[in-house]
């Protein structure tokens, strides 16, 4: 709260507003890219904006840190960050940092689907947020991939090089590429407004629809095959979290409300400290939408604890509920399933968007805390537990940092939040 | 006793491990009416210094009771050892005392790969090579009678064989598992 | 608006062929369901009965691959009580390929060895897993393995049901996984036994055609009564495995996976890939019909509320 009072005052000392149009003051001069750039501010005045942000100040520390370390992973090699187990071949990077993130990112191609193919134009005010959201966290998916693959260098082998296409993970890595380009061409018009080139917009408008179900397909199939992914280690995963047949419909519905709710999260976290840069239409509307999305993640929570339930008894595996890793499933079902469901629930009802707010922030806890148990701690079950090394949570949590320095960013800049005021320019000028 | 002129022949209990070549040359030292009493190995050695083995004294552990080890060969045969006996009791082959003369001395050589393979039945393609006979015979009664069992309380190996299991003076230099 | 529509309608469906290509793909390739491994394959059948412990097959192995020097000499039997993580016997790593581990077995005097090497698959889920066709199954009966193509993602390691690949995590530059090709390149493709089958003194392992050794097998387990459990560890395990094992004693005191199941595990994975291509096709119409029932309608309810007014 503190910092988006303060961004105020700053812009109401230096008397000017955030740039939201192609020209100052009513159409007379055009912003340069620098202003777009630095906010409107004068470089002297932006860097004072940058240090006088206490948040600012924990990025510092974290990069301080974390930037060598993540630098000496390529420079020592895996081993230097993590334990480089056998046994344990994936950890943070692609437990947290893979798995965790494309879920939390879903909500590119809800919103999309939601308003160009259902035709929801009532959810539009948060559309570009959804995909923004979407598009960043594919791309620090993809971040936190290149980290944890051994030979970075060689990410386009799938593509080009040696294709191994009846592997799942082919699947996944043509499709997040292929859905990457599909976010980034999603994003354009919000781009070509900010850059001042209307006909990229105009082109990205005609094919719209084309773009948005290549999303959906992409997306319905490369969530579900990350969880197709463990299908590959049935002795490995504990039993209640594996489920051959339903593992893919496990990871693709639990997508939709951890997409969801990470967006209500993100327009919250917006809401509350980046004020100044959203305009009315999107703070007027951002309750009735956060109810909608409420509607859709609790849709999307009982479908997926059905499935789940489902699944414990197409393998008859009722009796491992009743032993420590049993009670640590229904901890997470309990925490991660139906406490945000039931909270969704009461929050429709009672039209009450806080609540919603709430309910949002446990079920994105619940996503990360079941792909986590997935990815690592269920994982070996039979085995011994692994505690990753303290650099590759580091790593991790730089990473992560950048992403959120990156969003907030870009949300600083583009017309995510607000509308870009269409300016004629005014003759003499 | 026809039989144990037959043993001159005989080849007994020759322990050697890791042998490349197993064209092996048995040198018969001493000559009884028992058979050999020493028998040394030695052309084949290369991981470990030639054998002696003491014949006459596992003929005396075996108390003349010569089917122990030569199984169906010669002797009483006894039960439970070798199946070929089934078949061949009246065969020229069922005189055949030496180890060697049944069990091939280098199954992996090509004309060892192509006896092996024209075997047509599962009793000829199961049977031990001459290396695998010696070691899964002589090594099960040692563990019965507490006589050596470990490679080298039979034959010493050679400075190849301690760098061949990284020992002795080509022991690692580090101390410790380095962990990765 | 109609006209619109259509157009968008065609892209979309464009959009969705062209990735339907890529998934059909996907399904053809791994549409060989039970292959039981090349019938001229070679395998080794390891009696464990016979295993003494000798770890000469380890050092046969360094050798043969030329791995690097080990940390313990290879006639230090100090290596069988060893305890790794989580209370682990050791496992193949990227300086061994194979190793022997020491059991007690409850009432049995004599310690029981273990020879744990890859057990090459006839359907291996390291090869099936692996997104761009580094693994190779040869007639030859060996899962090789191609570096030069490896990103190093490590799914064959999580796929492995044998904890069997290793990874050279300390390489910076060329990080590589590291596992048993049964001496493909020097021997294996030459009809030579493996280095580790060879150098055993007891005759532990026995090389032959897999056919040949199933049979060989059960005539051992016929023609020794209560000599062994009645079972072929890995003629059928997971789809059958060119290397398998007798034993003495029952598999899992010997942590042997018994609930692997005979079906090879890419099995599993069908359930999904089945659905790649349905999802593929299908989306495309039916999201476009959904487009166009959606927008169709407010187009109605313009009319009907034009008509009220």
């Amino acid at each position: 709260m503190n910092r988006s009072v303060e961004t105020m005052d700053r812009y109401e000392s230096q008397s000017c507003v955030p740039i939201d149009s192609d020209y100052r003051e009513e159409g007379k001069v055009a912003w340069s890219v620098q202003d777009k750039l630095l906010l409107g501010l004068s470089p002297k005045g932006y860097l004072i904006q940058l240090v006088r942000n206490p948040v600012n100040w924990a990025f510092a520390l974290i990069f301080a840190i974390g930037i060598p370390i993540t630098i000496g992973r390529f420079i020592f090699g895996l081993s230097w960050v993590t334990h480089s187990s056998y046994d344990y071949p994936w950890g943070l990077f692609l437990g947290f940092g893979l798995f965790t993130m494309v879920p939390l990112s879903a909500s590119g191609f809800m919103l999309g689907t939601t308003v160009e193919v259902f035709g929801r134009d009532d959810f539009k005010p948060i559309e570009r947020l959804a995909l923004l959201n979407g598009l960043l966290g594919y791309l620090f998916a993809v971040v936190f991939l290149q980290v944890d693959l051994g030979q970075p260098w060689r990410l386009i082998y799938p593509m080009f090089v040696s294709l191994g296409p009846a592997a799942v993970l082919f699947l996944v890595a043509w499709h997040v590429a292929t859905y990457l380009s599909v976010q980034v061409a999603e994003l354009v018009p919000a781009c070509s407004e900010w850059m001042g080139w209307p006909s990229a917009k105009k082109f990205i408008k005609s094919i719209v629809l084309g773009l948005t179900i290549a999303g959906i397909i992409l997306s319905t199939l490369h969530q579900g095959a990350l969880g197709a992914l463990f299908t590959y280690a049935p002795g490995k995963v504990h039993p209640l979290w594996y489920s051959s047949p339903f593992q893919w419909f496990h990871f693709f519905c639990s997508s939709i409300f951890a997409g969801l709710s990470m967006l209500i999260v993100v327009s919250t976290l917006c809401k509350n400290f980046m004020r100044w840069r959203c305009d009315a239409n999107f703070l007027d509307n951002l309750d009735r939408q956060t109810l909608g999305l409420a509607k859709g993640c609790s849709l999307a929570l009982i479908t997926y604890f059905v499935i789940k339930i489902i699944a414990i008894a197409h393998d008859n595996e009722w009796s491992y509920l009743f032993t420590g890793w049993g009670m640590y499933f229904v901890f997470e079902i309990v925490v991660g399933t139906i406490v945000p469901m039931i909270m969704y629930t009461i929050s429709i009802r009672n039209e009450n968007a806080s609540l919603a707010r709430v309910a949002a922030a446990i079920a994105v806890f619940g996503i990360a805390l079941n792909r986590l148990n997935t990815a690592l701690v269920v994982f070996n079950w039979k085995l011994y537990p692994e505690i990753p090394h303290w650099r590759e949570f580091v790593v991790a949590i730089t990473v992560y940092s950048i992403y959120i320095v990156t969003y907030r960013a870009v949300l600083y800049r583009l017309p995510i939040l607000y509308k870009w005021k269409a300016q004629v320019k005014v003759a003499g000028n | 006793m026809v039989d144990k002129k037959k043993m001159l022949h005989g080849g007994g209990f020759i322990i050697v491990l890791l042998v490349i070549a197993f064209g092996a040359g048995y040198v018969q030292a001493i000559e009884t009416s028992e058979g050999p009493a020493t028998i040394i190995l030695d052309s084949i050695a290369e991981y470990y210094e030639p054998v002696q083995f003491d014949h006459a004294l596992h003929i005396e552990f075996a108390e003349n009771d010569c089917a122990k080890c030569h199984h169906h060969t010669i002797g009483t045969p006894s039960t439970g050892t070798g199946n070929c006996i089934l078949c061949h009791k009246k065969e020229a082959i069922s005189k055949i005392i030496a180890c060697r003369g049944c069990h091939l001395s280098d199954p992996y050589s090509p004309e060892g790969r192509k006896v092996v393979s024209e075997r047509g039945e599962v009793f000829h393609k199961d049977k031990p090579s001459l290396k695998g006979a010696y070691h899964q015979f002589c090594i099960a009664c040692h563990e019965e009678v507490d006589g050596p069992f470990t490679c080298t309380g039979c034959h010493e190996r050679t400075d190849k064989g301690d760098a061949f299991f990284h020992s002795g003076k080509h022991a690692p230099k580090h101390t410790g598992t380095p962990k990765h | 608006m109609d006209k619109m529509n259509r157009r968008l309608f065609l892209k979309g469906g464009l959009a969705g062929t062209a990735l339907g290509a890529l998934g059909l793909v996907s399904k053809n390739a791994s549409a060989s369901s039970g292959f039981s491994g090349y019938s001229e394959g070679f395998g080794v059948l390891v009696d464990l009965t016979r295993c003494i412990g000798c770890r000469t097959c380890e050092a046969a192995c360094n050798k043969e691959q030329q791995l690097p020097e080990p940390d313990k000499p290879f006639d230090d039997f100090s290596v069988f009580d060893e305890v790794h993580e989580g209370g682990q016997k050791r496992r193949t790593s990227e300086k061994a390929y194979t190793i022997v581990n020491k059991y007690k077995v409850e009432g049995h005097d004599k310690p029981i060895f273990r020879k744990v090497q890859c057990n090459h698959c006839n359907e291996p889920t390291c090869l099936t897993s692996c997104f761009v066709n580094a693994y190779t199954k040869t007639p030859e009966g060996a899962v090789t393995y191609n570096s030069k193509v490896c990103v190093g993602c490590r799914t064959c390691m999580i796929a492995c049901p044998f904890y069997i690949p290793a990874y050279s995590y300390s390489s910076v530059l060329n990080p590589v996984v590291k596992k048993c090709i049964m001496c493909y390149d020097t021997r294996l493709k030459f009809g030579r036994p493996p280095a580790c089958a060879q150098s055993c003194p007891r005759e532990t392992m026995t090389f032959g055609k897999r056919s040949d050794l199933i049979y060989q097998g059960h005539q051992r387990i016929r023609l020794n009564p209560g000599k062994y459990v009645d079972h072929i560890y890995g003629e059928n395990e997971v789809g059958g495995t060119a290397w398998m094992y007798l034993s003495s004693v029952p598999f899992e005191d010997l942590g042997f996976d018994t609930t692997l199941g005979n079906a090879p595990i890419i099995n599993n994975v069908k359930e999904f890939l089945a659905i790649v291509p349905m999802v593929l096709t299908i989306w495309p119409a039916l999201f476009a019909g959904f487009h166009l029932l959606a927008t169709r309608k407010n187009v109605n309810n313009q009319g009907h509320e034009s008509e009220k007014k």
